[in-house]
Parts: structure tokens; C-alpha cells; sequence
């Protein structure tokens, strides 16, 4: 067994060498998507495809690249036959699990001749040729999304198969993005190669290779420990997304979740079957969302290895929203998963209350205006996520205005560089009132941001979500409030919707999106009156919400709370205050 | 006669100073406590004690903590902050990202102005500059009367588009001045004039924050230091590496910020001058962080944007990169595996060997155990370790991992060793530099313990520990001039440029400067002036800073300028795309205003720097066994005051000083230099 000291300089080697794979990728991506916004991921595997260290771009791809390079190795017939200097790439959304934007690349990786591992990144292109540009909101099959590709080798021996790199880029609407996107991906496949190399190299592959041992070993206590401490039991709970973008039937999120022991089994059964439109997505994708809640729950700050994830078992039946077949379109895969990730906390709660946290307003909530500039007549593409309320927990109220949670460090447009680049003007951009939920602990307010176009020549495109099933309180908190899109037409029209395809709009056509906020944690009663009346006087709660929702009386005029008034309030047996 | 050139630089523990003696060509330093409660004692202690007469000083840089301590322990002035009616929450909405990906209990940082104190005036400005809706000033009056009223200490001034048009700030900036002149005040544009206003809004509401306090510690200094004789100004060290009157720095608070810190950079580049070495990696490394700093080509490394806690700061800074491991960074398990760090045992209770309630192993203890440092050498012997508490501490873990109490010290050494040494890997990989073109320099209490470790294991040579390190910073700050940055956020296709307007705006940020310089009573021949200019690719969100150095503004100076971009992003970033559309971000200018001859010639001893003779051989304080690769060493232990220029050592050996244990395994050879500066070069 080699020594502890080594095993954690291995340990932390691996952790550096996945942080050097991303520096590298993000240091030459062209396009802001992967180095601004981390739409990307990175990490190293043994030869058995276990993580030895990864550097996840966003939470939701937590763990889901030793699934490809599995597949991969299938589909060439075997690890005979890999070289070394080879590199493979992929996007086929029922391999990866995710829309064919996201570009899957694999390098096997030789020492002394041997296969000793693999190191693989993941990066969104901005363009893959679908219909649309970008990725379209309302495809009907994954023809329609782009193109697709298999494990196809890139590199043969260390040499560039030309043809096929152009085959690829030539399908992309940006060929020079893509060019330089594929190149860092390249490039950081070959950084996490040297590294591993390095690392064996200086310790030798066997200290190496009991090193992982005992990594995983560590990785695999640490999940068990956590697990165990739950009881065993069955937990379940549901909702849905709104609908596929076709119709208004809803997309029914199943969750149950098996503890026994030390072991947790999620499954998805009872979920709907793939829909029409884009939610759906492949298995790996959905793995690896079963992955992100079981680490929200199990040691959120510490590393991830091919050790962690042993105990976690994904039950997902074939042709289901999880677990998608030829030809479902795969665009919006991750608004089922961050429904999915949120429900299993939710079923877990009542065991892990401290653990655990009310739910978020739940989706990328995006808003996209395209249309043509009016000084220059040229096009312009603008997409943009929004933030939202986030659920309160054990500990303090939720957090007011931040991205949701499969999408980690994205950032939103600064009103200053937006209005200079697009013909769209900002209106507002504020908090929204009374939109978390009333808790002991408060959920996160949403956002109230408003656009007014300015130009004759616009459209809007929206997917926005969790209408039907808006944050949900924990443990007595009330739930978020709904998002909500507004189209006020100059004629003094006003329109609701929440997702919409390229619907015109004129000269002057003002757009308010306002988003969920988190659910409260605790019943709103037991909130401290001077918390509330903080809440109050900072305006995140109205006068009239501090009563109805907290039975907390505020005098008006001298904002002082009215003890007396708020008791009778709080334990009368009918709770009269409620409006 | 004035022939004293001084520079005092302030310390969690002591105060610094380092004396320039103007005619003997000489180099004092001195270290007095810090005194917390009041920063200014201590360094009006230390100036009696070092240069009793104040008429003596012709020159007295100082490098403050007092904005950067109210910053960090949240104990500003009460702000308030002016916005754009419907932007309330800019400030608090953030960019709306987090850095934690998986916790779903995350929090933000909290904002420095409560909701509450966010106060909204009807005007908006447009993307183009256009006033769309007009400021009412009775408006304002009305507010700044409710302001006063609500006793604020600050106020802060953020609206829509003020970098491109700032009418409406000043607008409310006169109003304030003929109602409040007292009323210290903000104004984003001002601040830093660039687009953005999230980040623009929280440069200046850290500003507004500071401002107050910051004035006041200044006001108090000058005030006494001129009482007691000083003629003249009082510099004091900016964020961005250069120096400015202490007048000014009441004028632009968020400069002081890094004023401390920066000077640990800055001494590196002095260094790199004097050691013919232009590519530096500075290592601070202390109690509970490992901070690193880049000298390449000479010049520092300045970045013009970063965050502080979690907030952005839009105005030029040396950059910092901190790294949580140091001295007290404890060893523990987690799933049957032993960890080094982040978590920290600090100053207080510190290592287990502080013998102040400390029960967890720290790096510290390890290097005790090792006997790499003892109780009559760490700090000049100033500070008695408790050899028997670190060997429990150890202990206690060692049993646990199966190892001996030696195997156990030596590897967490090791583990941390190779954590410093990994992080510094990923930093220069992200900014395309390869660490084995570079030499390490180390100072901070801790950083000379491990530096010569970490060097191998980046194949790094060479490594130099200053001499005295802990008054490098303040000896860096002596070697400084006066320096001011300017901006103008100037969005255009390069192919659409209208070369009289950019003339134009570099003209206006020159006079800008120029004002500043004269204020700081700079006359023109020492002054200089530098012209950048931020530029990318369309689509692109990262600028690269590119010197415009031809005079004129005309097409052909504009395409060198272009193809300068080019080249530096491919070296930056590893490709570039020389067909692609490029597109003006900001504009930027940077004045110098020298100070003396000293910073640009060779003084004396400058030039005597590898020229020591000594012949003598140093006088060892004991010779003691020392474990390095788990074999008991028999090691030369020598105190720095013992040192002499030209003295030859060889690894392994210590040195130690009253502020740092310098420990050189064997395998590496010791040159002192003529300022006793330690120059460690890897044998063979």
C-alpha cells in the first residue's frame, strides 16, 4: 500500500492536473460561452474510465464524461484499440445526454506504451447547424438541433484527420468559433495527458495506481457515512414542468428515493414518457443530475473522485423524458434535471432538514430578443438567462437574485453593455416585492427586469418555467412566488405568456420578465416581528404581506411593530389576520 | 538638512521602517509594534525612534492598512447610494453568478449598503449619452436634505451610462457642495470611468465606504508628523504599484486599499533590477495565506480589474493571488486520508507549539518537529515554541495514518509543499508563462521555510530570500514613483474609428493627469505619459491591454496597434485569429510623475550589488540536527546579523532573522549579496 503522505500529493496532483485541463481550455476557447460563462468541463480517468480529477465548468456536468468514454471504447471495438496520440470526439445527445451543442472530446493516455488512462473535456458551441440559430426553442426531433456525431476519432496517432475536422466545422454557422473552440478542447485534452504523465512519471504507475485505490477508497467512506446516518425508507416527491413548449399538457417529474443502509437508489419511474418537444434527455444526463443532488447533500465543498457516487444507484426506464431515444429532441435536457435535483432534496428533507433547503425558482428562465439593428440593418442575437429567488434553510433566509442551480458561475448582462450592443432598452431592473416565500426563513426574492424594443424589426423567444410548480416551502414555509412574462404593446395591449418561438414584435413593445422567488423554510409565524419588520423596511416585504403572510402588525407611519396586536395575531385560532 | 528618505509600511504585528540615508548611500531598517487601535502611534514611534528629527525626512512614503482593515472587518462609514430610478438593486442583484456550485445553502457576500440606504432619483441617461429623462434638482435638494437628516457619513453616486456622460453626477455633485460641502462624496465616473454598472457601483461604493476613514488616519498623520518638523508631503503607496500625495489619496481612497500589500510586489520588482533576474515569482507567505505575485519582464503585474472579498473592484491593481495555506494551515483526516488546509489555526490559538490552547498539528509544528526551526532562533529568538505540545499534536495524527511522528511532520510539510507548488503551476498555465523561466522570491514569516522546497518542485532554479524579509515591502515602497491611471470606455470597430475623437479622448485623460501630477507639485520634464488601449475580438468579453506607442493618431498607427493585439493575444491566450474583427473596448492612459534620480539610476551600493568580498566565514550559531528526506542532517545554523555580503554557504544550512527561518536543504549553494540578500541556486 503506498504511504498516506504520497496518496494525498497523488490526491492533490490529480485535483491540480483537472484545474490545469481547464485553465487551458478556458485560456484558448473563442467563445465566451465556454471561457466567460464555464459552460465546459474537464477531467482525467484511469484506465478503468474511474475520475481522478475533474474541474466541472457548471454543476450539472458533475460526472458524466466516464459514460462517453465507455461508449466510446464500445464502439471502436475494444481499449486494443486506442493509440497513442488518438483523440475521439462525440455529441450524439443519447450518448452524452445532453443537446448536440455540447462537444464531447477523449484522449487516451500511453505511459511506456501502455494504456494507463484517459483525459476528456466537454464545451458548448455556440452553433452546431441546427435549424435555428444557437439551438432552436421548439424542435420536434434531433435532426432539427443540429448535427450529430458518434465516437469518431479526430486524431489518428497524433495526426489531425483534416477532412473530418472540416466536416464538423463546415456544419456550424460560426466555423472560425468552432475551429478555435475545438482546438482548446485539444489542447486541454493534451495538458491533462502530460500531467497524468508527469505524475506516474515521478511516482511510478504502481504507487500510482494504489494511490487511486486509496483515494477511492477515501471518496467512497465519506458517501457512506453521510448516507447511512439517514433512515432507511422510501421518499418520494413529484412535480412538473409546465409543458414541452407544444401545448399545455404537463411534464411529470417522479422522484422516489430508496435509502437501505448505506446505499441510495433514485428512481425515476412514473415520470413522463419523451415529449414531443425538447425536455427531454439522454441517460448519461440524467445520471449524472442524480449525481448533483446526492453531492448538494453529501460533503458539497469536497472534490469529486471516481470513488464517490458508488452507493448511488439511477433507476430510469427507457423512452421516458430521462432516458430518450431516437429521435426526441434533447434542446432544453436541463429543465426536467433541475426540476429532478430539486425534488430529490425535497423528498429527502423530512430526514436531512439540516441538509436541506426550500426549493429555487428553478430554471434558466430564458429570454431572447433577435432581430435587426435600425441604424446598421444588421442582425443581432441576444440570449440571456435571469435570476431568481432561492429557498431558505436551516440556517438563514434564501438568497434574493442569483442563477439557477445547474448553471453555477453564469453571469447575467450588464444593462450599460446590453443597450450599447442591442437597439433594446433596460426599463428596470429591481427585486420583486413579496416573491420569496414567507418562512422562518425567508425565501430569495425574484427579479423584475424590463425591456423595451427599439427597433421595427424583433422578435421574442421565451422559455420560461416552473409555473406550475413554483418553489415549494419546507417544513410549514410558503411557497415562491410564479414567474411571470409580460408584452405591454404600444396600442396599450398587454399580453401574458411564458414560452413563446420568434413572436414579432413592433416598435416600442415593452417586455417585463419577472421571476420566481425561493420557497420559505420553517412556518412564517415563528420569523421574529423585527426580522420582519426589517424585511419591511428594506423592502423586500410589503405592509400588507408582513401581516397577511407573517401576522406580524407594523404601524404605519412609525414603522414600529405592534406587539400586542402581532401576538393575538399569530395565536388566534383562526388566524383572522389573513386577509 | 534633509537627507533622510524613509518608508514605514504597517503590519498585522509590527511596524516597518527602512531608512535611506541620502549622502552616506546607506540603508537602515527598524521594526516597531503595531499599534492597532491607532496605526499612527506606532508609526510616529517608530519615526521618532529612527530619525529623531523630523526636519531630517526629504522624503516619506507609507504604506496604510487603514482603508483595507475598515474593508475587511466591515467597519466603514454608513453609505448612502444614489441609482437611476428602477435600478434600485443593481448593487445588490450583483451579476447574479456564485462560485459555489453545489451548495445549496449558498450566501453572497453581504452587500456594504443595506437595501434601505439605496435611494432612487428620477433621470436616465442613454447608451449613447442622450439624456432621456432630466435630472430635477429639486429633486435633489429634497434628497440631499433627507440625507443629512438620516446622518450619513457617505453617500454614493451610481447612475445609468455616467461613465459615458457624467452631467447628471455632477449635477448632484453641485448640488452637495453649495448644501453639504462637509459630506464626504462618490461619484462612479469619477471612481472608475469605465461601463458596467455593477461593477462600476461597487468600485465606488468600497470608495465611499473607506473614504471617511481613510481621511481621517491621513489627516491625523499629516497633522502630527507636521507638527513635529516634517516639511513637505507624505506619499503614500497605491494599489497600482506607484505612489501619491496623502492629499490626493483623501481624494481617491479606493487607491490606498492595497497600499499595504502592494509593497511586497513592488519590492520584487526592484529586486529584479538589482539580481539581473527579470521574471519573479513573489511568494508572501504567513500565518494563514500564501500570496503570489508576478514579476515579468521587470514590470509588474497589473490587472485593471479583480475582487476583494467577492467584490469587483474596477481600478487598476498589482495583482495578488491568495492562496489559503500558511504557517498555521492545520493537518487532519477525512475519510481515513490525511489533509493539509484551508482551514487555519491563525494567530490566535495558532500552532499547538504557541502553547496557546492550539491542540491541531500545524505546518508549524511539523517544521518544529523537524527541527527545521527551534525555541532560541524563530523570530531573532522573540518567541519561545513549545517543542513537547507540536510533538502531540503530531503525534495524535500520526498514530491514525500508521506512521512515525518524523514521517508524519516531514509529510505534511511535503503535502503542503506540493499544494504551493501546484497552485503556482495552475496560475502560470492560465496566464501561458512557464514557472521554470522564473526565480522565487520569498518573504513573510513562513515563505523562506518552504521556498527552496517549492522551487524544486516547479524546476525552478533559483531563489532569492531579501534580506530582513520582513521589511521588504516597506524597502520596496522607497523605490516608487507617482503614479496615476485614466480610462474612458470607448466602444468601436477599430475598422470605424474616428481618429480625432480618440485624439481627443486621450488629449482630455492627459490633462486629467497632468492636473493630478501639478496638484502633487510634479513640474512637466518629470513627467511621462503612457497611452493602452483595452481591445478584442468581436464577441469575445476578455480585453487585452495594448501599448499605443506611435505619437500620432492616424490609420497606420492604428493598424501596428492591431497588429500588437494579435500578437499578444496568441502569446496570451495561445491563438489568435489575425482576420478576425477587432473592436476598442476602453482607452487608457497612465502618467508617471518621477519623484528623484534614485528609482531610475544605480545608487552606489546598487552597483556594488555583486561585488561582495568578504573573506571571511560566517560565525555559526550552533550546529544542530535537522531532518530533511527522514535522515537526521547535521546543519549549520547561522543568524542573518551575522552575514556578511560575499558569504558562501552550502545546503543544508539556516538562517535566521527576527522575522523569518530561512531553511536550504542539502543540494544548494548560498550567495549573500551586498544587501545580505539570500541568492539560493540549485547545485548541479
Amino acid at each position: 500500500m503506498a504511504n498516506p503522505i504520497t496518496i494525498e500529493i497523488i490526491r492533490n496532483a490529480f485535483i491540480s492536473a483537472a484545474e490545469e485541463m481547464n485553465a487551458s481550455l478556458a485560456r484558448s476557447a473563442y467563445s465566451p460561452i465556454i471561457y466567460e460563462m464555464k459552460d465546459c468541463s474537464v477531467g482525467i480517468f484511469n484506465k478503468e474510465t474511474a475520475l481522478l480529477g475533474q474541474s466541472a465548468g457548471l454543476p450539472i456536468f458533475l460526472g458524466n464524461l466516464d459514460h462517453c468514454i465507455k461508449l466510446t471504447t464500445e464502439s471502436i471495438g475494444g481499449q486494443r484499440k486506442y493509440k497513442s496520440g488518438d483523440l475521439y470526439i462525440l455529441n450524439d445527445s443519447y450518448l452524452t445526454g445532453t443537446h448536440l451543442n455540447d462537444i464531447t472530446t477523449i484522449s487516451p493516455i500511453f505511459h511506456d506504451g501502455e494504456l494507463v488512462g484517459f483525459s476528456a473535456t466537454r464545451a458548448h458551441w455556440i452553433d452546431v447547424g441546427a435549424k435555428d440559430p444557437g439551438y432552436p426553442m421548439d424542435a420536434t426531433e434531433i435532426y432539427q438541433e443540429g448535427i450529430r456525431i458518434p465516437p469518431l476519432k479526430l486524431y489518428d496517432g497524433g495526426t489531425p484527420r483534416q477532412d473530418v475536422i472540416q466536416m464538423l466545422t463546415i456544419n456550424s454557422r460560426f466555423k472560425e468559433a468552432a475551429l478555435g473552440d475545438l482546438g482548446a478542447q485539444i489542447a486541454a485534452c493534451r495538458t491533462g495527458e502530460k500531467r497524468l504523465q508527469e505524475i506516474i512519471r515521478r511516482f511510478g504507475l504502481k504507487t500510482v495506481n494504489e494511490a487511486i485505490d486509496d483515494i477511492f477508497a477515501q471518496s467512497a467512506v465519506m458517501d457512506r457515512d453521510v448516507i447511512t446516518r439517514i433512515p432507511d425508507g422510501g421518499y418520494e416527491a413529484e412535480g412538473c414542468l409546465d409543458n414541452d413548449g407544444h401545448g399545455d399538457d404537463p411534464v411529470n417529474v417522479k422522484v422516489k428515493v430508496y435509502i437501505q443502509g448505506e446505499n441510495m437508489t433514485i428512481d425515476l419511474t412514473g415520470s413522463s414518457p419523451q415529449q414531443q418537444g425538447q425536455t427531454n434527455c439522454g441517460l448519461a444526463q440524467t445520471i449524472s443530475a442524480c449525481r448533483v443532488a446526492f453531492k448538494e447533500l453529501v460533503n458539497p465543498h469536497t472534490p469529486v473522485t471516481g470513488g464517490n457516487f458508488r452507493n448511488l444507484e439511477v433507476i430510469t426506464p427507457e423512452g421516458t423524458i430521462f432516458n430518450a431515444t431516437e429521435p426526441a429532441a434533447c434542446g432544453w435536457y436541463f429543465s426536467a434535471l433541475g426540476l429532478l435535483i430539486d425534488l430529490v432534496v425535497k423528498a429527502l428533507s423530512p430526514t436531512i432538514k439540516d441538509l436541506s433547503a426550500a426549493a429555487h425558482y428553478g430554471d434558466s428562465m430564458v429570454i431572447t430578443f433577435a432581430g435587426t439593428e435600425p441604424n446598421r440593418h444588421t442582425p443581432f442575437l441576444s440570449v440571456e438567462a435571469t435570476a431568481g429567488g432561492w429557498g431558505g434553510f436551516a440556517k438563514a433566509d434564501g438568497q434574493n437574485a442569483l442563477i439557477n442551480n445547474v448553471n453555477g458561475d453564469f453571469k447575467n448582462m450588464p444593462i450599460e453593455v446590453f443597450e450599447t450592443k442591442y437597439p433594446v432598452k433596460v426599463t428596470t431592473y429591481a427585486l420583486r416585492q413579496d416573491s420569496g416565500g414567507a418562512g422562518a426563513h425567508r425565501g430569495g426574492t425574484g427579479v423584475v427586469r424590463g425591456y423595451q424594443l427599439r427597433t421595427d424589426r424583433s422578435w421574442l423567444y421565451l422559455w420560461f418555467e416552473r409555473y406550475k410548480t413554483p418553489a415549494w416551502g419546507l417544513f410549514g414555509g410558503k411557497d415562491g412566488a410564479k414567474p411571470k412574462v409580460t408584452v405591454c404593446i404600444p396600442n396599450g395591449e398587454t399580453v401574458d405568456m411564458l414560452k413563446v418561438n420568434a413572436r414579432p414584435l413592433t416598435r416600442d413593445t415593452v417586455v417585463i420578465a419577472y421571476t420566481g422567488g425561493g420557497g420559505g423554510f420553517g412556518h412564517p409565524f415563528d420569523r421574529d416581528p423585527h426580522h420582519v419588520l426589517e424585511d419591511v423596511l428594506h423592502g423586500y416585504v410589503s405592509l400588507e404581506a408582513a401581516k397577511s403572510d407573517y401576522g406580524v402588525i407594523i404601524r404605519e407611519g412609525t414603522f414600529e411593530v405592534d406587539e400586542e396586536e402581532t401576538l393575538k395575531c399569530r395565536t388566534s385560532s383562526h388566524n383572522d389576520c389573513v386577509l | 538638512m534633509r537627507n533622510i528618505r524613509l518608508a514605514i509600511d504597517i503590519g498585522g504585528t509590527f511596524t516597518d521602517l527602512v531608512l535611506y540615508d541620502i549622502q552616506a548611500q546607506s540603508y537602515e531598517t527598524k521594526k516597531v509594534l503595531t499599534t492597532p487601535e491607532n496605526p499612527a502611534i506606532g508609526v510616529l514611534d517608530g519615526m521618532e525612534e529612527s530619525v529623531g528629527q523630523f526636519e531630517k525626512i526629504d522624503y516619506f512614503v507609507h504604506g496604510t492598512t487603514a482603508g483595507l482593515n475598515a474593508f475587511l472587518e466591515r467597519k466603514g462609514a454608513r453609505v448612502a447610494l444614489i441609482v437611476t430610478e428602477g435600478f434600485r438593486d443593481i448593487y445588490e442583484i450583483g451579476r447574479a453568478n456564485r462560485s459555489d456550485m453545489y451548495s445549496i445553502q449558498y450566501r453572497k457576500p453581504s452587500p456594504l449598503v443595506a437595501r434601505g440606504d439605496v435611494y432612487e432619483v428620477r433621470e436616465r441617461i442613454l447608451a449613447d449619452a442622450n439624456i432621456e429623462l432630466a435630472l430635477e434638482p429639486s429633486e435633489i435638494l429634497q434628497l440631499v436634505d433627507e440625507l443629512i437628516r438620516k446622518d450619513y457619513q457617505s453617500v454614493v453616486v451610481s447612475l445609468l451610462h455616467a461613465y459615458k456622460n457624467p452631467v447628471h453626477e455632477l449635477a448632484i455633485k453641485h448640488v452637495f457642495e453649495r448644501t453639504a460641502p462637509q459630506m464626504s462624496l462618490s461619484l462612479s465616473h469619477q471612481v472608475a470611468r469605465e461601463w458596467r454598472e455593477y461593477e462600476r457601483t461597487s468600485t465606488a461604493v468600497i470608495n465611499g465606504y473607506i473614504a471617511p476613514i481613510v481621511e481621517k488616519y491621513l489627516a491625523a498623520l499629516e497633522k502630527e508628523t507636521a507638527l513635529r518638523g516634517l516639511n513637505g508631503n507624505i506619499f503614500i503607496m497605491q494599489s497600482n504599484g506607484g505612489v501619491m500625495t496623502s492629499n490626493l489619496a483623501k481624494r481617491h481612497p479606493i487607491q490606498t486599499l492595497l497600499s499595504g500589500p502592494v509593497g511586497g510586489a513592488i519590492g520584487g520588482i526592484r529586486l529584479s533590477k538589482l539580481t539581473r533576474d527579470e521574471n519573479l515569482i513573489c511568494v508572501d507567505m504567513g500565518g494563514t495565506s500564501f500570496d503570489v505575485s508576478l514579476v515579468v519582464d521587470g514590470k509588474p503585474d497589473v490587472t485593471a480589474e479583480t475582487q476583494l472579498e467577492g467584490f469587483p473592484i474596477m481600478t487598476p491593481m498589482v495583482n495578488i493571488h491568495t492562496i489559503g495555506a500558511g504557517g498555521g494551515s492545520i493537518a487532519w483526516l477525512e475519510g481515513g486520508g490525511l489533509r493539509v488546509g484551508p482551514r487555519s489555526a491563525g494567530a490566535d490559538p495558532g500552532p499547538a507549539c504557541y502553547g496557546r490552547g492550539g491542540q491541531e498539528p500545524t505546518v508549524t509544528d511539523a517544521n518544529l518537529v523537524l527541527n527545521r526551526i527551534d525555541s532560541d532562533g524563530f523570530l531573532g529568538g522573540n518567541m519561545k515554541l513549545d517543542q513537547a505540545a507540536a510533538h502531540r499534536a503530531i503525534q495524535n495524527i500520526a498514530e491514525e495514518i500508521g506512521l512515525d511522528v518524523i514521517q508524519t511532520a516531514e509529510g505534511i510539510c511535503d503535502i503542503a509543499n506540493a499544494k504551493m507548488a501546484d497552485a503556482i503551476r495552475t496560475l502560470t498555465v492560465r496566464k501561458g508563462i512557464d514557472p521554470r523561466d522564473f526565480a522565487l522570491v520569498a518573504f513573510g514569516g513562513a515563505g523562506p521555510m518552504h521556498a527552496v522546497f517549492i522551487a524544486d518542485l516547479l524546476d525552478i532554479r533559483r531563489v532569492i530570500i531579501p534580506s530582513a524579509a520582513g521589511v521588504f515591502s516597506a524597502w520596496g515602497m522607497l523605490q516608487t514613483d507617482i503614479r496615476h491611471d485614466a480610462v474612458r470606455t470607448f466602444y468601436h470597430s477599430v475598422s470605424d474609428v474616428d481618429f480625432g475623437q480618440m485624439a481627443c479622448i486621450y488629449e482630455e485623460m492627459k490633462v486629467e493627469i497632468i492636473e493630478i501630477l501639478n496638484y502633487q507639485n510634479i513640474e512637466s520634464d518629470k513627467m511621462a505619459f503612457f497611452r493602452t488601449a483595452d481591445l478584442r475580438y468581436v464577441g469575445q468579453e476578455y480585453t487585452v491591454n495594448v501599448p499605443y506607442e506611435s505619437v500620432n493618431m492616424e490609420e497606420s498607427s492604428i493598424q501596428a496597434l492591431i497588429r500588437r493585439f494579435h500578437d499578444m493575444h496568441l502569446n496570451i491566450y495561445g491563438h489568435n485569429n489575425p482576420v478576425g474583427d477587432v473592436e476598442f473596448v476602453n482607452l487608457r492612459t497612465i502618467g508617471y510623475g518621477a519623484l528623484t534620480t534614485y528609482s531610475s539610476e544605480d545608487t552606489v551600493a546598487d552597483r556594488e550589488y555583486h561585488r561582495g568580498e568578504t573573506q571571511s566565514s560566517p560565525e555559526t550559531r550552533l550546529v544542530k540536527s535537522v531532518i530533511f528526506h527522514e535522515t537526521a542532517v547535521a546543519t549549520e545554523v547561522f543568524s542573518s546579523g551575522m552575514l556578511q555580503s560575499g558569504h558562501m554557504l552550502k545546503g543544508p544550512v539556516i538562517i535566521e532573522d527576527e522575522g523569518s527561518t530561512t531553511v536550504v536543504p542539502p543540494g544548494y549553494s548560498i550567495i549573500v549579496d551586498h544587501y545580505g540578500n539570500l541568492d539560493i541556486q540549485k547545485e548541479g
